[in-house]
C-alpha cells in the first residue's frame, strides 16, 4: 500500500516528519518531567535552565538506549533470585511523595526466593539516604518478614542498589572484613524481579539488628548507629531529610553527644531506652587524661577488633567511616566490650589522608596503642597482598559481569559536582564498568605500595652530653611512623657494662635499667595541627585537625667513674619494631625539636606503673567487706579450706587465671558473712582467665553483680573464658538473680557438681561449648539447665524437682543428652527455636504428656525444635508434644517402659 | 541624653519636634515630655528585666491563655519577637515554626465519667501530615488527676475487615487490635460501664501557628497560637488560645544545663506575655474539662443535646424542613406574583 497525495507525490515524508516531531517532543517531555521530579525529590537547589534540561534529556535518552541494548539474563546463574509481587497501587503510593513516602511506610508483598528456597508474605519499602536508592527505576529495598518467618535466619534485610562505579567494592570489602573476624553483615549479589520484570542486579545486605547478632553467635545487645539523623518535617512531608548536627567548630557533634547515636538493637525490651553504654563510650572518647583513656580503652573496647576495622580502611584507602557518618557499634553485654561492625566499606582510594575520628585520635596520640594498631595493620598488609586482592576482585567481577550486562539500570555517580551537590547517577556502559574494575585493581596496587612504604618510616638519632666526668647523658630522638626495638645497654661497650649504672630519665625522675634487660621499645610521636584551609565539606569528613610525624625524645644517663671518657660516639643499631629490619641510629649534634609533639610519652606509663604481684595465694578465712578485684595479669591460687565470708552485695572479680583446688574434706567456701544478707557474685571473666580450675568449692548465698557495664546474673559467673574446669562443686541457696551458675562465651567442663535450692535457673549457659557430667540438681526454682545458642554434651545428670523445665534447650543450640534421669519436672525437655537435641538412655519420671516439647517461641527463628535418639524410659509417644515447624525423629522403638530401664541398669548401663 | 537626642535627630520625630518647638519655652516643655516618655520606657524595660531575672532557677509549668480576638494581632507580633530560641554556646536548641490543622475528638461515657474523674481520652488528627506518617493520628489517654506526665498513647491503625463489635466503634476501630485490651483496662478504672459505650463527646478543630523547640530530632517544648472551633452539638464557636507547653516525655534526655535553659526561656516568654497582656487570664491546664466548660458556656443547650442526640437530629430535620418550605414558599410567591402580573397584563 502506498500513501499518495493528489498529484502523485508520497505522504511518507510528512509521516516521518510527524513521527520525528512526536519522538522529539516525547523525549523533551520525559527529560523535562525527569528534571522536575529530580528537583522536587532530591535537589531543590537545582535551577531550571537549558543546560540542565539538556543534561536530563541526555540522561533520559542514554537510559532508554541502555534498556534496549541490555543483553538477556544468563540462563545459568549462581545468584539467588528474589521475586517480589506487589500491588502497583502500593508502588505508586511509595513514589507519590519522595523521599518521605518511600521510606516511611511498608507495603505488603509476596516474596519468592529460589536459593535457599523461601516463599511467603513480606512487607517492603525503599531504603537508603541518597537518591540513587529510591528515585531511579532501580530501587534499594528493605524487606520485613512476619514473626517466625526468616530468610537466612533474618527477619529484615535489604536488597541494595550498588552505589559506586566499581560496583563490587562493598562485596570484596565485606568478604575481607568477615575473613579477619569483624562482625560483618551478609552481602552478596542477587537478581531482583518486581512483578516479573527485572529490577537489575542488587546486593543482599543484612539489617543490623538482634537477628544479625544471633546469627553471628553473639548475645543480643546494644547496636548503635552513628550517622546522619533523619529529621521529619513536623508540618508536612516535604523538606524532610538527613541532617548532620555540628559543634561550634563545625565538626560533627556525634563524638561529643551520645544522643546522636541511634539505638538500633537492645539486649531486651526493658533496655531499649537504656543508654548507659553509649554514654560511657562518648565519655571515654572525650577523656582528657590519656592514661585514663588507655585504661578504659583496654577494659571496655575490643581493641583488636577496632584495630582490624581501622586497618581495613587504611589498607584499601576508604575514607567512608568519617567524622560524621557510617559508624556502627555493638556493645556485648556479656563480654562487656564495644566492638565495631563492618559497614559501608567503600570508595577505595590512593589518597593518603584517612579520617581520624576523635576515638582514633586518642589511640594515635598514645604511642603504645598506635603501635598495637600498626602491628595489626602490618599483618593485614602482609596477608592481603596485591595478588590476593586482585584475585578477589577478579572472582567477584567474573560472577557479576554477565548479570550486570543484562541489567538495564546500570548506573554510576556523575562527576558533575558543579551542578549537583550530591552524587547524581548516570547510566554506566559495560566498557566503563570494565575500565572501573581495572582501575580498582590499580588503586589497590598503588595503595598497597603506599601502605608498605609507611612501615619503613623510621628515623632515629642521638646526642651525647657529658654532664660530669662521671655522668653522660644520651638522648635518643625517634621520629617517623614506627617504633624501634633498642637495647639501651648497647650504648655502653660490653666490657664496661658491669662497672657502670644506666638510668632512664623522664622529667625529673630516674629509673635504673637492669643489666638483664634487653630490648625496649622506643616510639615516635605525633603532632596535631589545625588546618584552616579546609573547606566546610572537608571539615565535616576529616575534622579540623591534621596529624604529622613528630619526634619523641628518650634520655638515658650513664653513671660510672670516668665514664665520659669511655663512651664513644659510634652509630647505634636497633630494629624496626614492625618489620624487624635494622635501623641505624647516628649521632648528631642537636636533636629535632619535640615541643610540638602531642603524643603521650610512653615512659610516663613506665614511671607511673605500680608493682603488681602477679602470683597471689589466698588461704584461711577471708572477710570480704569491699569488692575484690584481681587483674588480668594476676594468677590467683586459692588453697583448700579457704573460706570467703562476703558482706552484703560484695563480689569478687577474677580477670586472670584462678586455681581454686579444695579437697573433699577441706572445700573452698564462698558464703555469707551475715546470714540474712546475700552477697553479690563470684566472677571469672576474660580470656586471661582461661584454664582456670575450680574443684571442691561450695558457693552459697550469693546473688548478682554489675561491673563495667556487665550484668552478672548468677552467684557464680564464668564469662568469655577458654577452657575452664569446674569439679566437685556445690552451688546452692542463691537469692535474687536469674541463675545460680551462669556461663557465657566459654569452653569448658562441669563435672560432679551439685545444684540445689536455687532461686531460679540452676545452670544457665549462653553461647558456650561446655560438657556437663555426673551432676545432680534438686529443688530448682525454675529450669535446671537452660541453654541458648550452645553446643553441649550433658551426661549422667540427675535432676529432681524443678519449678519449670529439667532441660530448656533453645535458640539454635545443638545438644546431646545421655544416661540421665529427669524426675519431677513441670516439663522434661523443651527443644525450641531451631535447636537440635540427640537423646540416649534417659529416664523420665514426669507427669503424663509433659516429657518432651518441641516448639517455636522466639519470633526470630522460623523453625521449632528437632529431636532424635533412642532409649527413652518411662514415656510413650503421647508424652512428646510436637509443635508447628518442629520435628520428632524418635522412632517408635525409642520409647521403653521404666521397668526395662531397671533391667538395663542392672546390666550395668548406669 | 545627648545620645538619645542624637538618635532622635535622624528620625521624623525630631523634625516634627523642630517644627513645633519654635519658642524656647515650648522647646523646654517638649524636652521634658520626651524625658518623661524615656523614663517610663526605661522603667518598663527594667520591670521586664526584673521579670526575666526572676526566671533563673524557676521550674516552668505549662501555661495557657484564652485570648480575645482584639489581642490576636498583638500576640502574633509578640510571638514573632520573643518565641524563637536561638542556639548558643550552652545549648543546641532550635526553633521550627509552621502551621498545622488539628482535629481533636474527645470521647466519654454518656454520664461523662472520664471528664468527672479529671481524665481525657482523645483522638488527634493532624491534617497536614500524609497518611503514612505515624504522627498523623494519635489516640491519647491522659490522667490529669495523677500527673501531667501520666500519658498513654495508642497506635492508630485502620482495618479493612471487621472481626468484632470494637471494629465498628468510632474510637476502638482506630486502635491497634493488640493495644485495645490495655485501653479497655485503663477505662475500667474510670467506669463500670462497658468500654464500648463510650462515644464522641466533644470535637475541637483548630488551626495552629506552632513553634517547636527541638534538640536534634526531639521536640521538647511547643508554643502554639491556636484558633479553635468547638463544632459538634451546636453552632460552631471560635476562640483563640495561646499554649506554652513543655513536652514532658523527652525531658529525661536533656542535660541539666539544657533543661535549665529551656525552663528559663519558657518562663521568660510567659513573664513577658503577662507584662504585655496583663488583662489575659492564665490557666495552668487547658484540656478536656476546660474545652467542655467553654462549650457549655458558649452553648448551654449542648449538654442536653448530647444526652438526647435524637432530639438534636430531630431539631435539625425540622429546621432544615422549615428552611426548605420557606424556600419553596418564596419561589412560589415570586411565581404567583409573576402569574398575577401576567393576568393583569392580559387584562
Amino acid at each position: 500500500m502506498t500513501l499518495k497525495y493528489s498529484k502523485g507525490g508520497s505522504y511518507w515524508s510528512v509521516l516521518i516528519a510527524m513521527l520525528l516531531l512526536t519522538g522529539t517532543c516525547s523525549i523533551l517531555f520525559n527529560g523535562f518531567s525527569w528534571m522536575m521530579l529530580y528537583k522536587k525529590a532530591a535537589a531543590p537547589y537545582l535551577h531550571y535552565n537549558l543546560d540542565t534540561l539538556h543534561l536530563f534529556t541526555n540522561e533520559y535518552i542514554a537510559r532508554q538506549y541502555q534498556k534496549f541494548t541490555a543483553s538477556s539474563l544468563p540462563e545459568q546463574t549462581t545468584l539467588p533470585t528474589f521475586d517480589l509481587f506487589v500491588d502497583e497501587k502500593d508502588i505508586e503510593s511509595l513514589e507519590r511523595d519522595l523521599p518521605s513516602s518511600a521510606k516511611r511506610q511498608f507495603k505488603q508483598s509476596h516474596l519468592k526466593v529460589d536459593n535457599p528456597p523461601f516463599t511467603g508474605e513480606a512487607q517492603f519499602r525503599y531504603r537508603g539516604g541518597l537518591a540513587l536508592h529510591w528515585l531511579y527505576e532501580k530501587k534499594s529495598l528493605r524487606l520485613k518478614l512476619p514473626p517466625f518467618s526468616t530468610y537466612r535466619n533474618e527477619r529484615q534485610f535489604n536488597l541494595v542498589n550498588p552505589s559506586t562505579l566499581h560496583t563490587i567494592t562493598d562485596w570484596v570489602s565485606y568478604d575481607i572484613a568477615r575473613s579477619i573476624g569483624l562482625l560483618t553483615p551478609d552481602y552478596f549479589p542477587a537478581r531482583v524481579f518486581i512483578n516479573n520484570e527485572t529490577n537489575g542486579l542488587h546486593f543482599f545486605l543484612s539489617k543490623l539488628d538482634e537477628s544479625f547478632l544471633r546469627k553471628n553467635n553473639r548475645m543480643p545487645g546494644s547496636i548503635y548507629s552513628g550517622d546522619t539523623v533523619f529529621i521529619s518535617n513536623l508540618f508536612g512531608s516535604s523538606l524532610e531529610g538527613e541532617k548532620v548536627f555540628k559543634t561550634e567548630n563545625n565538626t560533627s557533634a556525634l563524638w561529643v553527644d551520645e544522643r546522636l547515636w541511634q539505638k538500633d538493637a537492645a539486649r531486651n525490651a526493658e533496655s531499649t531506652s537504656d543508654r548507659e553504654d553509649i554514654k560511657t563510650f562518648v565519655n571515654i572518647i572525650n577523656e582528657s587524661d590519656p592514661l585514663s583513656f588507655m585504661r578504659s580503652f583496654e577494659t571496655l573496647f575490643d581493641k583488636e577488633k577496632f584495630y582490624l576495622f581501622w586497618g581495613l580502611d587504611r589498607l584499601v584507602g576508604s575514607y567512608h567511616h568519617d567524622y560524621f557518618h557510617n559508624h556502627r557499634l555493638y556493645f556485648d553485654p556479656y563480654k562487656g566490650k564495644f566492638e565495631p561492625i563492618a559497614w559501608d566499606i567503600r570508595y577505595w582510594s590512593v589518597q593518603v589522608r584517612i579520617p581520624v575520628t576523635p576515638l582514633m585520635k586518642q589511640v594515635v596520640l598514645n604511642p603504645i596503642l598506635k603501635y598495637e594498631r600498626d602491628q595489626i595493620m602490618y599483618r593485614l598488609w602482609q596477608r592481603f597482598n596485591v595478588k590476593h586482592i586482585t584475585d578477589m576482585v577478579d572472582k567477584a567481577d567474573s560472577v557479576i559481569r554477565p548479570e550486570f550486562a543484562a541489567d538495564p539500570y546500570r548506573q554510576q555517580p556523575t562527576a558533575d559536582i558543579s551542578t549537583f551537590i550530591l552524587d547524581k547517577m548516570m547510566p554506566l556502559s559495560m566498557d566503563e564498568y570494565a575500565d572501573a574494575i581495572n582501575d580498582l585493581k590499580q588503586i589497590y596496587n598503588i595503595r598497597h605500595g603506599l601502605v608498605g612504604q609507611s612501615f619503613n618510616s623510621v628515623f632515629a638519632n642521638y646526642t651525647i652530653e657529658n654532664r660530669t666526668s662521671d655522668q653522660v647523658q644520651i638522648t635518643l630522638n625517634i621520629n617517623g611512623l614506627n617504633p624501634i626495638d633498642f637495647n639501651p645497654w648497647s650504648i655502653i661497650p660490653e666490657h664496661l657494662r658491669e662497672d657502670v649504672k644506666l638510668f632512664r630519665i623522664y622529667e625529673d625522675n630516674e629509673q635504673a635499667v637492669l643489666i638483664g634487660e634487653q630490648n625496649e621499645r622506643l616510639y615516635p610521636g605525633i603532632a596535631v595541627d589545625i588546618d584552616d584551609k579546609l573547606s566546610r565539606k572537608d571539615i565535616s569528613v576529616y575534622g579540623k585537625e591534621t596529624y604529622k610525624q613528630s619526634p619523641l625524645h628518650y634520655r638515658y644517663m650513664i653513671k660510672g667513674k670516668g665514664v665520659s671518657e669511655l663512651i664513644s660516639d659510634n652509630a647505634l643499631t636497633a630494629k624496626n619494631a614492625i618489620t624487624s629490619t635494622p635501623v641505624v641510629i647516628n649521632k648528631v649534634d642537636t636533636l629535632a625539636d619535640a615541643s610540638n609533639t602531642a603524643s603521650l610519652h610512653p615512659w610516663q606509663l613506665l614511671f607511673d606503673k605500680q608493682a603488681v604481684n602477679k602470683d597471689i595465694e589466698l588461704s584461711g578465712e577471708i572477710i570480704v567487706n569491699d569488692d575484690l578485684f584481681f587483674s588480668e595479669e594476676q594468677t590467683v591460687t586459692i588453697l583448700a579450706d579457704t573460706v570467703f565470708k562476703l558482706s552484703k552485695d560484695r563480689s569478687i572479680f577474677f580477670y586472670g587465671k584462678v586455681i581454686a583446688e579444695g579437697t573433699e574434706t577441706s572445700p573452698i567456701k564462698f558464703e555469707r558473712k551475715e546470714a540474712e544478707h546475700a552477697w553479690g557474685s563470684i566472677v571469672i571473666h576474660g580470656k586471661a582467665a582461661s584454664n582456670s580450675h575450680l574443684s571442691h568449692i561450695h558457693v552459697k548465698g550469693g546473688s548478682v553483680a554489675r561491673r563495667n557495664l556487665v550484668d552478672y546474673p548468677g552467684q557464680l559467673n564464668i564469662h568469655d573464658v577458654d577452657s575452664f574446669q569446674l569439679e566437685h562443686c556445690l552451688i546452692s541457696d542463691n537469692t535474687v538473680g536469674d541463675d545460680a551458675l551462669h556461663v557465657a562465651y566459654s569452653h569448658g567442663a562441669i563435672r560432679d557438681c551439685e545444684f540445689n535450692n536455687t532461686a531460679f535457673d540452676a545452670l544457665d549457659m549462653d553461647i558456650v561449648d561446655v560438657t556437663v557430667s555426673d551432676s545432680r540438681f534438686s529443688n530448682i526454682g525454675n529450669d535446671a539447665i537452660d541453654l541458648m545458642n550452645s553446643r553441649s554434651v550433658i551426661s549422667h545428670v540427675k535432676i529432681n524437682g524443678t519449678g519449670d523445665k529439667c532441660l530448656s534447650i533453645g535458640e539454635a543450640s545443638n545438644v546431646t543428652v545421655e544416661q540421665s534421669q529427669l524426675t519431677d519436672c513441670v516439663l522434661g525437655i523443651a527443644v525450641k527455636d531451631q535447636s537440635w537435641v540427640h537423646v540416649n538412655d534417659i529416664r523420665f519420671s514426669v507427669e503424663e504428656g509433659s516429657a518432651i516439647a518441641l516448639y517455636r517461641k522466639n519470633p526470630r527463628y522460623s523453625r521449632g525444635g528437632e529431636i532424635e535418639g533412642e532409649r527413652l524410659y518411662g514415656i510413650t509417644e503421647r508424652d512428646v508434644d510436637v509443635g508447628d515447624y518442629s520435628t520428632n525423629h524418635l522412632k517408635q522403638g525409642a520409647y521403653l517402659p521404666l521397668t526395662k530401664h531397671l533391667n538395663d541398669a542392672g546390666a550395668g548401663v548406669e | 541624653m545627648l545620645l538619645v537626642l542624637r538618635l532622635l535627630h535622624t528620625t521624623r520625630i525630631y523634625r516634627l519636634y523642630r517644627v513645633i518647638t519654635l519658642s524656647s519655652t515650648l522647646r523646654a516643655f517638649c524636652l521634658s515630655f520626651i524625658l518623661v516618655i524615656i523614663t517610663i520606657s526605661a522603667g518598663a524595660a527594667s520591670v521586664e528585666d526584673l521579670h526575666l531575672n526572676s526566671c533563673e532557677n524557676q521550674d516552668f509549668e505549662n501555661t495557657y491563655y484564652m485570648l480575645g480576638s482584639d489581642d490576636i494581632s498583638a500576640v502574633t507580633d509578640f510571638l514573632t519577637k520573643h518565641a524563637i530560641l536561638a542556639p548558643d554556646a550552652d545549648n543546641d536548641f532550635k526553633s521550627y515554626s509552621g502551621n498545622r490543622e488539628i482535629s481533636t475528638t474527645y470521647y466519654d461515657y454518656d454520664n461523662l465519667e472520664i471528664l468527672n474523674k479529671g481524665k481525657e481520652l482523645k483522638h488527634i488528627l493532624d491534617k497536614n501530615l500524609a497518611k503514612y506518617r505515624k504522627e498523623r493520628e494519635q489516640i491519647i489517654y491522659s490522667n490529669f488527676s495523677v500527673s501531667p506526665k501520666d500519658i498513654k498513647s495508642f497506635e492508630v491503625k485502620h482495618y479493612n475487615k471487621t472481626h468484632s463489635p470494637f471494629d465498628k466503634h468510632p474510637l476502638f476501630s482506630l486502635v491497634k487490635r493488640k493495644e485495645r485490651p490495655a485501653l479497655i483496662h485503663l477505662l475500667s478504672d474510670v467506669s463500670q460501664n462497658s468500654a464500648i459505650s463510650i462515644s464522641e463527646s466533644l470535637k475541637v478543630n483548630s488551626v495552629e501557628n506552632v513553634n517547636f523547640i527541638m534538640l536534634y530530632d526531639n521536640q521538647h517544648a511547643v508554643i502554639t497560637l491556636s484558633h479553635f472551633t468547638i463544632s459538634n452539638f451546636g453552632i460552631a464557636n471560635t476562640s483563640f488560645l495561646l499554649k506554652i507547653e513543655l513536652l514532658n516525655n523527652k525531658q529525661g534526655i536533656l542535660l541539666p544545663k539544657e533543661k535549665r535553659k529551656l525552663h528559663t526561656f519558657l518562663c521568660s516568654i510567659d513573664n513577658r506575655f503577662r507584662l504585655h497582656f496583663p488583662h489575659v487570664k492564665p490557666f495552668l491546664k487547658f484540656s478536656y474539662s476546660e474545652y467542655y466548660n467553654l462549650a457549655i458556656s458558649l452553648l448551654p443547650s449542648r449538654a442536653f443535646f448530647r444526652d438526647h442526640p435524637i432530639l438534636f437530629s430531630l431539631g435539625q430535620i425540622i429546621c432544615l424542613t422549615l428552611i426548605g418550605f420557606l424556600f419553596i414558599y418564596l419561589i412560589l410567591g415570586r411565581y404567583s406574583k409573576r402569574a398575577n402580573y401576567r393576568k393583569i397584563t392580559k387584562q
